[in-house]
């Protein structure tokens, strides 16, 4: 186990280097010029002197592999560098901005779950009878209904026909935590429904495909109570592939949450993200695609462990 | 149409202004011959006060050796007849007889206190207040700092940190004379050294201040004493109060900024309001200064200004209560708030969209090309498919229908005319299907709608039209280094004074010429003259010619004016779209205070 781990750890630096110099040279060839922006952007007409100073102050006037170097070599020592446009730090505006987003889908997970779960093991249980198709339907528009209309159609019904809750926006719990709750309800129905759609769908075949096995029949056959045969025996043998799901959900809600978080105007990583991509902010983007993967990765690295807890077959060497 | 229909629609209720009325009804030459009135004119004050409470004429009046002339598009006037439906109000001058920015002056009749919740389209990116940010900034900073000149509601030029000026020795030296008991934030009083300093940070290169090239045109400029400025011109500059009435033009303090402060950073200004706490690409709160120079200004206890960069999420939130005013309001939300008693709408068609043509890139080197472009395209189709019908043809050149400056002889050159289009081109040796042209969008949905239906018409017309779809930092890159053979865009008039001309056209012009190396000596030569002279009349005669060269350069494909649309609870006064200002109206919150 522990030798595995070192092993995890150690190909996890080599694919964050990786991703590292991707990001970086993508960035770096994509047309555009964050000189413009700081110099006014859209709406402006800078001349090439001026221009060509920003560059000289933002270091830009270097060769590439100097910037390259030098961006590395502060990774390394954990400092993400400064903003070109704001001049801030990175480090600092990320742990601003990251739990944010987190507490976004953390809330979005746990919906997914405590709601996903329980729903798939109903249809499961209760195949032969309408509820399957219903709730399967039910999950098929969740999972298909893209978080633009499902998020703008909540809008539409809680915000500005019943007005209950806003329309968006972001309120500090540290400030007013009834205000914050209201704040974070559509926005996080709205990541949780995709999620939660497939864990239902996962886990309801999941326990169909177990429920189908020889132990199964043994078990029931041995007189077992049927509610341990479900619960302890097939749920935690449908779980394995319901746990890697819900790892994999992780990257999809960061994904989601870009758009969600335009929708209600959540001042998220996503947003900071988006903004410093149409700003060629190459240290910001750089900075939070480098946090986000690193996150990516460790929360698959634990779901791997997890393995391990939940069926004692797995081993790792 | 005339531009300068700047319609407020709430409670079922329609206004024009009458600004246009205002202006034609007075001679220009009589205003210059006349004793110099320096400032809003009464006439104009009284149309202001349509809120109620009494007007008071502000002008300051000089004995100066010529007239102070607005080159605003209307005219400042000491007429206190209006011609419009405005009723004449008392007039009585408050103490101290200062002119109050964005509105002529008036006896407060606002409501003090509140809170203007205002969604912004774009992050102001940074504060300094002599770089072109675009016009999200203009509310920041233009609520923050002030100009030496600003404009009255109807686009005038009236006195602002500059009480009163005079123009002497033949329109080559300008006298300032700066409001007295102004203070910076920060408490430091306002002398004529700061506005020294400005003149000298803006025509810094190291700053690169938008004003750079116009301010270029100062001879020298000195503090003759501490509350006056005399500022020394090569040759007549007719534009020098449109310039520093511009947003690009604040005064800052020589102090703060010796002092090693950081202007992107930090802001510290002579406005109504100060710089409270902000999150940069969130939310910014302004706070009510308190010592503000203007008396009874500003109304409004602070203004909070949240970025909101998604159309749909801006007007949810404008919808659900979340914010009371809003800017770029879609045209697709415009009916439905003219017809809504609890909302109010700014409109001003102050936007123009237009095509970039590249001279350097064949076939558009040749005039005759960039011309049939121009006939080939049905605007009012373009103004239907992409704006649902709500936006005016471009059929002259940049000068909004309606302002003082519009040569109405000229109206309507361009046309829809495929005919004449084709035999353009054959005058060339060229067929419509010989033009493979490929066609720089950004992707912001006002640009790539309407660059769809200009590809549509010149496809029918039988041209090859390649859209290559972008983000803007692309776009802007391509457009400052002049890559691209056809570019969509959409712009603005930096101020109401047709010299704006020269920021495109001009030689070495920062908003087109210099990135395709675009040349006329005879527009340089015309536009050098409409600088020089100083009489209005003649002025406009210069621009006509200019417009006449332009027909034949043909540089853009001219399209249409845009919507540009703001839009208040109903609830909130002292706000206008001001003509030829457009959404830098923004700058002037001062006057905003809600009804109870």
């Amino acid at each position: 186990m522990i030798a595995y781990i070192i092993r995890r750890s150690i190909s996890t630096v080599v694919l964050l280097l990786l991703i590292a110099t991707v990001v970086f040279l993508f960035l770096h060839l994509l047309p555009g010029d964050p000189a413009i922006t700081i110099l006014g952007g859209i709406d402006s007409t800078p001349d090439s002197s001026a221009i060509a100073r920003v560059h000289q102050e933002l270091g830009l006037d270097r060769p590439l592999y100097v910037q390259y170097v030098d961006w590395l070599g502060n990774l390394a020592r954990f400092n993400l560098g400064n903003s070109f446009t704001s001049d801030t730090s990175v480090g600092a505006e990320l742990m601003r901005r990251l739990p944010r987003t987190l507490m976004l889908i953390i809330p979005a997970e746990v919906l997914a779950i405590v709601i996903g779960i329980p729903l798939g093991m109903a249809a499961a249980r209760l195949r032969r009878t309408a509820w399957d198709p219903t709730i399967s339907a039910l999950a098929l528009l969740g999972f298909s209904t893209p978080v633009f209309v499902s998020g703008l159609l909540m809008v539409l019904l809680f915000s500005l026909k019943l007005h209950w809750l806003p329309s968006g926006g972001f309120v500090s719990p540290a400030d007013d935590f009834g205000g914050f709750l209201r704040a974070a309800i559509l926005p996080v129905i709205t990541l949780s429904l995709g999620p939660m759609a497939t864990t239902m769908r996962m886990t309801r075949s999941s326990m169909l495909e177990q429920m189908g096995l020889d132990y199964v029949r043994t078990a029931r056959s041995k007189g077992v109570n049927e509610r341990i045969v479900l619960y302890r025996h097939v749920l935690r043998n449908a779980l394995l592939p319901v746990v890697t799901i819900l790892g994999l959900h992780v990257g999809f809600m960061f994904a989601g949450s870009v758009l969600v978080e335009d929708i209600f105007n959540w001042p998220g990583i996503n947003s900071y993200l988006l903004t410093a991509i149409g700003a060629r902010d190459y240290p910001v983007v750089q900075g939070i695609v480098i946090v986000v993967a690193t996150i990516f990765i460790l929360i698959n690295f634990v779901t791997d462990l997890s393995f391990a807890v939940l069926d004692p077959r797995i081993r790792y060497e | 149409m005339d531009q300068s229909r700047d319609v407020v629609v709430g409670s079922g209720r329609v206004e024009r202004t009458a600004r246009g009325l205002v202006g034609r009804a007075l001679s220009r030459r009589a205003l210059l011959k006349g004793s110099a009135v320096v400032g809003a004119g009464a006439g104009i004050a009284t149309l202001l006060a349509a809120c109620g409470g009494s007007t008071a004429p502000t002008a300051t009046t000089t004995s100066s050796t010529s007239t102070a002339t607005t080159g605003g598009t209307g005219a400042s006037t000491q007429t206190t007849g209006t011609t419009g439906a405005t009723p004449t109000t008392s007039t009585s001058a408050p103490p101290g007889g200062v002119a109050t920015p964005g509105a002529a002056q008036t006896v407060p009749a606002g409501t003090p206190g509140g809170t203007l919740n205002f969604g912004l389209l774009r992050d102001p990116i940074a504060f300094d207040p002599h770089i072109a940010y675009g016009a999200s900034s203009a509310s920041l900073q233009g609520n923050v700092y002030d100009t030496l000149v600003t404009y009255d509601q109807q686009g005038n030029i009236v006195p602002s940190l500059a009480s009163s000026w005079e123009i002497q020795n033949s329109s080559k030296t300008y006298v300032f004379h700066l409001q007295s008991g102004v203070t910076f934030h920060d408490g430091t009083a306002l002398t004529a050294d700061d506005v020294v300093y400005t003149f000298d940070r803006i025509r810094d290169s190291a700053t690169a201040a938008e004003l750079r090239q116009e301010l270029a045109n100062l001879d020298s400029y000195t503090a003759t004493d501490s509350t006056t400025v005399t500022v020394n011109l090569k040759q007549p500059y007719s534009v020098l109060l449109s310039v520093l009435a511009s947003q690009w033009a604040y005064i800052v303090s020589k102090a703060w900024g010796q002092a090693g402060n950081d202007f992107k950073k930090k802001m510290n200004g002579t406005g109504p309001f100060k710089l409270g706490t902000f999150e940069p690409q969130v939310k910014y709160t302004l706070v009510k200064n308190d010592k503000y120079w203007v008396p009874n200004r500003p109304y409004l206890d602070q203004i909070v200004e949240t970025v909101i960069a998604d159309d749909t999420a801006r007007m949810n939130a404008f919808k659900s209560g979340q914010i009371n005013f809003v800017e770029y309001v879609p045209w697709q939300n415009m009916d439905e708030l003219s017809t809504n008693s609890a909302d109010k709408m700014y409109l001003g068609y102050d936007t123009f969209n237009l095509v970039r043509l590249n001279p350097q890139k064949p076939p558009l080197d040749k005039p005759e090309v960039r011309q049939a472009l121009n006939f080939a395209i049905d605007r009012k189709a373009c103004i239907d498919v992409a704006f649902g019908g709500k936006g005016q043809p471009i059929t002259v050149g940049l000068i909004p229908p309606g302002s003082f400056w519009y040569n109405q002889q000229l109206d309507g050159h361009w046309t829809y005319d495929t005919a004449k289009a084709t035999s353009l081109l054959q005058q060339v040796g060229l067929k419509p299907s010989d033009l493979k042209l490929s066609f720089d969008v950004a992707n912001i949905s006002v640009h790539s709608d309407t660059a769809q239906a200009v590809q549509s018409q010149l496809q029918k017309w039988g041209a090859t039209v390649t859209i290559v779809q972008q983000d803007v930092p692309t776009l802007t890159k391509r457009r400052s280094t002049g890559d691209y053979q056809m570019m969509m865009d959409g712009l603005g008039d930096p101020w109401p004074d047709p010299d704006f001309y020269t920021t495109y056209f001009g030689k070495g012009g920062a908003s087109y010429a210099a990135g395709v190396n675009f040349d006329d000596p005879k527009i340089d030569a015309l536009l050098d003259q409409g600088r020089t002279e100083t009489d209005n009349t003649k002025r406009k005669a210069i621009y006509a010619q200019v417009e006449q060269q332009l027909f034949v350069d043909a540089p853009f494909i001219f399209i249409l004016w845009r919507p540009q649309v703001e839009a208040s609870i109903a609830g909130m006064q002292g706000y206008s779209h001001i003509p030829g200002i457009g959404l830098a109206s923004e700058r002037f919150m001062l006057n905003v205070w809600f009804k109870k």
